[in-house]
C-alpha cells in the first residue's frame, strides 16, 4: 500500500508542475509577461500552495480511511479543475480586463485558490496517513516530500521536452488531468482493497 | 527542537531557497538567452536537487547520535560557499572550454540538494511523534516553508533586483545562509569547538562582502563568450534591473538578458551591423505612416531612424524594460528620441498595452521583436496576437515586424492579412495591397534625415538609396500558404516548441527552411 501511494503521490508530482508550467504560461498571455504580473502570477501560486498546506494540516486529525478519501477527493477536484482551467483563466482575463493593475493579485488568487489548495493540502494528509503506517515523522516526510519533488522534476522535462513539442496547451493539461484522475481512481481502487481484505 | 524555531528556520531556507532560484533562472536565462527550454530545465534541475537532497539528508540522520543542527548548519556552509564561488569558477573554467558550462547544472543541483535537505531535517527534529499533531506540525512548517519561498519574488525579484546586481545578491544571500549556520551551530552545544566554528563563519561572511565585486568580475562576459573571450569582450555596460539584464559590448551591440537585442547605429551603409536597411524599408510599404507604433525599444536605432521620417507625425514606443531609456541616454546619436516631443514611450508589455487600449490605430505597426525560440515569444507572433495587432491598424495600415528567420511566422502572417511582403528577416502584413509605384518609393525614400541632414543624397549613400528602391515588394500570401509550414497559436506555441525540433527529427519543412 505504501509502495502504491508512493508511487501515485510521484504522479501527482508530475501533474502539478504540469499545471504550474501551462498555467503560469496562461496567466502570463492573459496579464502581461513583465516582471509585476510574473512576480505576482508565481507568489500567489505559492500562497495558494502555503494555506492548501494549513487546510491539509487541520484536517490531518481525521481517521486514516478519511484521510485517503481527502487525498482522493483533492486529486478528483484537481483534475476537474484542470479541465477546465485554460478557458476559464482567458474568460476571466477577459471579465477582468477593465479592473487595473491592483486587482491582479486578487484575480489570479480567485482563479488559482482552488487547485493550489488542493494541491498544498495533499503532503499533510498523506504524512499523517503514511506516520499512522510508518510511525516515523522524517520518514514519512522525506519518502513523500522525495517522491512528489522526483516527479516534479521529471514532470518539468515532459512538459517543455515532451508535451509541448508534440500538443498543445490544452492537450498537456489534459495529461495532467487525466493523471488526477488515475491517481484518485487507483487509490480508491486500492483502499477498497485493502479494506476488503482487512 | 523547539518547533517555533524550527519554522523561523523552515521560513528562511524557503526565502533563501527560491531567491537562489530567482538568480539561477536569471544567470541561466542569460546564457541560454532565455530560449524556451530553459525555464524547464532548469526548473527540473532544482526539483532534482531538492528531491535528492531531502533523500540523501534524511539518511545522513538515521544514527541516532547525529547532532541535526550541526548537520544541517554544514549543509547550509556548503551551499553558501558553492554557491558564491560556483558561477563565477565555472564562467572562468568556460573559456578554457565550453564543455565546462555542464557544471552549471551541477552547481544548481547541488545547492538546491543542500538546501533542500533541510525541510525534511526540520520535521524529523521538530515534529511531534504524537499521532494527532504530526499532520498539524508538519503543515506548518511546510507553510512556513512556502510563505517564505512567496516572499522570494517579491522580496528578490521584485525589489531587490532593482535595485542590486545578481552577484550582490547572491552574495547577500550567501551571507544570509552564512549567519543562520553560525547561529544553529552555536545553539546546537555550547563549547569551545562551536566558538571556533563561530569565527570560521564570520571569516566567510567578511570574505564573501569583500570579495564579491573582484570574485564576480566580468563573469557574464565569460559565461555569454566562453572561448573566444579577451579583453575585447569586456562589456561597455552592464545594466540590471527586475526587468532584466542588458548588456552592451565595445560594438555597442545590445544584449536582453544574454540574447542579441539590436546595436546602436542608424547607417544603412558602411556599418550596417544591426541591418537598419530594413528599417529605411518603411518608406516602401505605406504612403504615408503618420501615426507610428513601435513594440519594443531597445537600442532605440530603429527608433531614431523613424523618427528621421518626416511623413511620421507621431510615435508610440511601448518597451517592457525600462533599462533600454537608461543606457541610451549614453549615445547622443540616439539619445534625442527620448527628448523628441512626437515621441511617446510607454513602459508595459506589448500585448497587454494592445488589449488595454483598443482605441488607439495606428498606421504602421513596427515590432523588432526578439528570436522566436525564446520563451514567451509567441505572445507577439501567435494568430491572436497577430489578429489582435490587425485591429489597431487603420485602413491601409501595415504591420512590419521581426520574423528571425521563422518561416512558421510568415505562413500565420498569411491567415491574418491579406497581402504578405517580406524583406530580409521582416514580413509585413496588411489587409491592403502593397502598390507604391518606384517613382512613390523614391519620393519617399529621399525624405529621410541623419543629424538634421537630407540622408540620401550624400555621394556615400547613393548606392544604398538605388538598392533599396530595386528591392522588389513580391505578394507572397498565396505561395507561403503552399508550404508545410506551422499556423502558431497561443495554444501550440509552434514557434517556441515545435519549429526547430521539428525540423530537426522528422524532416519536417518548417521555419527556417524558406526564410533565410
Amino acid at each position: 500500500m505504501i509502495r502504491n501511494l508512493s508511487l501515485l503521490f510521484f504522479c501527482s508530482g508530475v501533474s502539478a508542475i504540469i499545471y504550474q508550467i501551462v498555467w503560469q504560461r496562461v496567466l502570463f498571455a492573459s496579464f502581461g509577461t513583465d516582471v509585476e504580473s510574473i512576480t505576482i502570477i508565481v507568489s500567489v501560486f505559492m500562497l495558494g500552495l502555503g494555506l492548501g498546506s494549513l487546510l491539509g494540516g487541520a484536517m490531518s486529525n481525521a481517521s486514516e480511511r478519511k484521510l485517503i478519501n481527502y487525498f482522493i477527493v483533492f486529486e478528483t477536484s484537481i483534475g476537474l479543475f484542470g479541465l477546465i482551467s485554460i478557458p476559464l483563466i482567458e474568460y476571466i482575463s477577459v471579465i477582468t480586463f477593465n479592473l487595473g493593475a491592483a486587482w491582479l493579485p486578487f484575480i489570479v488568487f480567485a482563479i488559482l485558490m482552488i487547485p493550489t489548495f488542493a494541491m498544498g493540502a495533499t503532503l499533510p494528509v498523506l504524512v499523517t496517513y503514511l506516520f499512522k503506517k510508518t510511525k516515523s515523522v522524517g520518514n514519512s516526510v522525506t519518502r513523500l516530500y522525495y517522491i512528489n519533488t522526483l516527479g516534479s522534476a521529471i514532470g518539468c522535462f515532459i512538459t517543455v521536452g515532451i508535451l509541448f513539442v508534440i500538443g498543445t496547451r490544452q492537450s498537456t493539461v489534459y495529461v495532467a488531468a487525466t493523471l488526477n484522475f488515475l491517481i484518485a481512481f487507483l487509490t480508491f481502487i486500492n483502499t477498497r482493497k485493502k479494506t476488503a481484505e482487512a | 527542537m523547539n518547533l517555533r524555531l524550527a519554522l523561523i528556520i523552515s521560513l528562511i531556507a524557503g526565502f533563501v531557497s527560491i531567491s537562489m532560484e530567482i538568480v539561477w533562472f536569471s544567470i541561466l536565462g542569460y546564457v541560454f538567452k532565455g530560449h524556451a527550454f530553459t525555464f524547464g530545465a532548469v526548473l527540473s534541475l532544482i526539483l532534482f536537487g531538492i528531491a535528492f537532497g531531502a533523500k540523501y539528508g534524511y539518511r545522513s540522520v538515521k544514527n541516532p547520535d547525529t547532532n541535526v543542527l550541526q548537520l544541517i548548519s554544514k549543509y547550509l556552509l556548503y551551499a553558501a560557499i558553492i554557491n558564491f564561488l560556483g558561477f563565477p569558477v565555472i564562467a572562468w573554467l568556460m573559456t578554457i572550454h565550453s564543455a565546462f558550462g555542464a557544471l552549471l547544472a551541477v552547481n544548481v543541483v547541488t545547492v538546491s540538494g543542500l538546501l533542500g535537505c533541510i525541510f525534511p531535517l526540520l520535521c524529523h527534529i521538530a515534529v511531534s511523534t504524537d499521532e494527532q499533531k504530526v499532520g498539524k506540525q508538519t503543515s506548518l512548517l511546510y507553510a512556513a516553508n512556502i510563505i517564505g519561498a512567496t516572499s522570494g519574488p517579491l522580496i528578490t525579484g521584485y525589489v531587490l533586483y532593482d535595485y542590486f546586481s545578481p552577484e550582490a545578491i547572491i552574495s547577500g544571500l550567501c551571507i544570509v545562509l552564512l549567519l543562520l549556520g553560525m547561529i544553529l551551530r552555536l545553539l546546537s552545544e555550547r563549547g569551545k569547538t562551536n566558538l571556533k566554528y563561530a569565527g570560521i563563519f564570520m571569516l566567510l561572511i567578511i570574505g564573501v562582502t569583500i570579495s564579491h565585486k573582484t570574485v564576480y568580475t566580468n563573469y557574464l562576459a565569460r559565461l555569454q563568450y566562453q572561448t573566444i573571450f579577451g579583453d575585447d569582450k569586456i562589456f561597455k555596460h552592464v545594466f540590471h534591473n527586475r526587468s532584466g539584464t542588458i548588456t552592451v559590448d565595445q560594438e555597442d551591440r545590445f544584449f536582453g538578458s544574454g540574447a542579441y537585442d539590436g546595436a546602436i547605429n542608424t547607417d544603412p551603409w558602411v556599418f550596417n551591423i544591426n541591418a537598419i536597411d530594413r528599417a529605411y524599408m518603411i518608406s516602401a510599404l505605406h504612403r504615408s505612416p503618420e501615426r507610428v507604433l513601435m513594440i519594443g525599444l531597445s537600442s532605440g536605432s530603429w527608433a531614431k531612424v523613424i523618427s528621421d521620417y518626416p511623413l511620421v507625425k507621431e510615435i508610440t514606443i511601448v518597451e517592457i524594460n525600462p533599462g533600454y531609456l537608461e543606457l541610451i541616454k549614453n549615445y547622443p546619436e540616439i539619445s534625442p528620441i527620448l527628448t523628441d516631443k512626437r515621441i511617446k514611450i510607454i513602459i508595459d508589455d506589448g500585448r497587454r498595452w494592445l488589449k488595454n487600449n483598443p482605441e488607439e490605430k495606428y498606421d504602421l505597426i513596427v515590432m523588432n521583436t526578439t528570436y522566436y525560440w525564446r520563451q514567451n515569444s509567441t505572445n507577439l507572433y501567435s494568430f491572436e496576437y497577430l489578429s489582435m495587432a490587425k485591429t489597431h491598424l487603420n485602413k491601409n495600415g501595415v504591420l512590419y515586424w521581426n520574423t528571425t528567420k521563422c518561416a512558421d511566422e510568415i505562413y500565420t502572417a498569411a491567415h491574418v492579412f491579406n497581402h504578405v511582403v517580406r524583406y530580409g528577416t521582416f514580413v509585413a502584413g496588411s489587409d491592403s495591397p502593397f502598390d507604391l509605384s518606384y517613382e512613390e518609393k523614391a519620393a519617399n525614400l529621399i525624405l529621410f534625415r541623419r543629424q538634421g541632414k537630407v540622408l540620401f543624397t550624400q555621394e556615400k549613400f547613393k548606392n544604398t538609396y538605388n538598392e533599396l528602391l530595386a528591392v522588389p515588394i513580391k505578394d507572397v500570401h498565396d505561395s507561403i500558404l503552399q508550404e508545410d509550414l506551422w499556423l502558431i497559436t497561443d495554444n501550440n506555441m509552434a514557434g517556441e516548441y515545435k519549429s526547430d525540433i521539428w525540423r530537426i527529427f522528422s524532416g519536417f519543412t518548417s521555419s527556417g527552411s524558406s526564410a533565410k
